[in-house]
C-alpha cells in the first residue's frame, strides 16, 4: 500500500514538473505575440500612408496632363486673338485662359495636398516649425481653392486679366512654400538618420559591455569607438553646415534650392560611413 | 505464497544437507524446524529486495520516458542562421543598423518628385496688337 502511494506521489510530481515546464514556454511566447500585433499594426499604417501617396500621385499626373492640353488650346486661343482680334477669337481667347487657369489651379492643389502628406509623415526637422509649413500650406490651399472659383467666374478679357494679376502673390507664396518644405524633409530624414546613429551606438556600447571578451578584443572595441566617435563629429560638421544654410538663406528660388542640396551630400556621406562603422563594430 | 510452499524445501535441505547430516550430531526436530523457518525468512528479504529494486528502475523508467517525450502543443520554427558567426545577442541590433543604412542610402537628395509643378507661372491674355 505504501509502495502504491510512494508511485502515485512521484508520477503527480512529474505531471506537476511538465506543467510548469510548458507554462514557462508559453510566457515566453506571450511578448512574440505582442510584437507581432505591433509589427501588423505598423505596417498597416505604412501601408495605408503609401497608398494616399500613390492616389495623389496619380491624380497629379492626370492633372497635370489636363493642363498641358489647356495650355496648348490657351496658346493658339491667344495667336488667333493676337492675329484676327475678332469677337470669335475673343471668346475663344477668354475660354480658353479660363480653362488653363483653372487647370492650374487645381495642378497646384493637389502638389500642396502632397507637400502636407508627406510633411506629416516624415521625421520632423523642428516640431514649431513643421506646424508653421503645415499651416501655411493648408492657408495656401484655401487661397487657391477661393482663387479658382474666381477664376471660374470669370467671363470677360478684363476679368481674367484681374485674376493673372491676383495670382502673382500666390505663385510666389507657393514657390516659398515648396522649397522651404522640401528643405525640411531633407533635414527631418538625416535628423531622424542621425538620431538612429547615435542610439545605436549607445546600444553597441552597453551590449559590449555586457558581454566582456579578452583585452585583445577589447582594445579593437576601443578603436571602434574611436571611430564612432569621430563618424558622429563629422556627421555633426556637415548637419550644422545644412541647418546653417537652411536658416540664413532667404532666397526660394531653384539656385538656392540647388545650394542647400549641395551641402546635404556630405552630410548623406558622414552618415552612411556611421553606419559602416556601427555594423563593423556590432560584430567585435 | 506458492514459492515459499513447504514442500520442496524440505526436500532440497534434506538432500543438500546429506553430508553435513551424516556428520553432524542429529537434531532435534524443534531445531530443523527453526533452521528450515531461517532459510525461509531470508529468502524473503531477498525476495523483497529485488521486488524494491525493480518498482525503483520501473518508476524511473517512467520518468525518464514521461520527461523525454515530444511536446506536440508548442511548434518551434527553426530559423536559418544566416551568419553562423554573429553573436545572438547582436543579431537584432546588426538588423537595425543594416536597416537604418538602407534607409539613409534610400534618401534620393536630387529626387525631383516634390519639386514645383511645371507650369506657366505667368499666363497673360494680352490685347491684340493694334495693326
Amino acid at each position: 500500500m505504501k509502495r502504491l502511494v510512494v508511485l502515485f506521489s512521484l508520477i503527480f510530481l512529474v505531471g506537476l514538473l511538465r506543467a510548469a515546464h510548458v507554462t514557462a514556454q508559453t510566457e515566453e511566447l506571450t511578448p512574440t505575440v505582442t510584437t507581432i500585433e505591433e509589427s501588423v499594426e505598423e505596417t498597416t499604417v505604412e501601408k495605408d500612408i503609401e497608398d494616399e501617396r500613390q492616389a495623389l500621385k496619380a491624380l497629379y499626373r492626370d492633372q497635370i496632363q489636363s493642363y498641358q492640353n489647356s495650355y496648348r488650346k490657351f496658346s493658339l486661343a491667344k495667336t488667333q486673338f493676337q492675329n484676327l482680334a475678332t469677337l470669335a477669337s475673343l471668346e475663344e481667347a477668354v475660354l480658353s485662359t479660363r480653362e488653363v487657369f483653372s487647370a492650374r489651379n487645381i495642378v497646384l492643389i493637389t502638389y500642396l495636398d502632397q507637400l502636407f502628406l508627406e510633411l506629416t509623415v516624415n521625421p520632423s526637422y523642428d516640431e514649431e516649425i513643421r506646424q508653421e509649413y503645415l499651416n501655411k500650406i493648408k492657408q495656401l490651399r484655401a487661397e487657391l481653392v477661393t482663387f479658382n472659383q474666381l477664376v471660374i467666374n470669370s467671363q470677360d478679357r478684363q476679368a481674367l486679366a484681374e485674376r493673372a494679376v491676383g495670382f502673382i502673390p500666390l505663385g510666389t507664396e507657393l514657390q516659398s512654400i515648396s522649397v522651404q518644405t522640401r528643405k525640411l524633409l531633407f533635414l527631418g530624414k538625416f535628423r531622424s538618420s542621425a538620431g538612429m546613429a547615435q542610439q545605436l551606438t549607445q546600444e553597441i556600447k552597453a551590449s559590449h559591455e555586457a558581454n566582456p571578451v579578452s583585452a585583445l578584443k577589447q582594445g579593437e572595441r576601443q578603436r571602434a569607438y574611436q571611430e564612432l566617435t569621430s563618424a558622429d563629429a563629422v556627421v555633426q560638421t556637415a548637419w550644422e553646415k545644412s541647418v546653417l544654410q537652411y536658416q540664413t538663406e532667404e532666397d526660394f528660388s531653384n539656385q538656392a534650392y540647388t545650394a542647400f542640396i549641395v551641402t546635404l551630400s556630405p552630410l548623406q556621406s558622414g552618415l552612411i560611413r556611421w553606419y559602416t562603422l556601427l555594423e563593423q563594430a556590432a560584430q567585435l | 505464497m506458492k514459492l515459499f510452499s513447504k514442500e520442496p524445501q524440505i526436500q532440497q535441505t534434506e538432500f543438500t544437507a546429506s553430508q553435513t547430516w551424516l556428520e553432524e550430531p542429529s537434531l532435534t526436530p524443534a531445531e530443523q524446524l527453526e533452521r528450515a523457518e531461517k532459510k525461509t525468512r531470508q529468502r524473503k528479504v531477498i525476495m523483497i529486495s529485488v521486488g524494491s529494486i525493480a518498482l525503483i528502475i520501473a518508476i524511473i523508467l517512467l520518468m525518464v520516458n514521461l520527461l523525454s517525450r515530444p511536446e506536440p502543443e508548442i511548434v518551434e520554427v527553426v530559423a536559418p542562421t544566416p551568419t553562423p558567426t554573429e553573436t545572438p545577442i547582436l543579431t537584432p541590433l546588426l538588423s537595425r543598423i543594416l536597416e537604418a543604412k538602407q534607409r539613409t542610402e534610400a534618401i534620393d537628395v536630387r529626387e525631383a518628385e516634390l519639386a514645383l509643378p511645371q507650369v506657366e507661372f505667368e499666363i497673360v491674355l494680352d490685347e491684340p496688337k493694334k495693326q
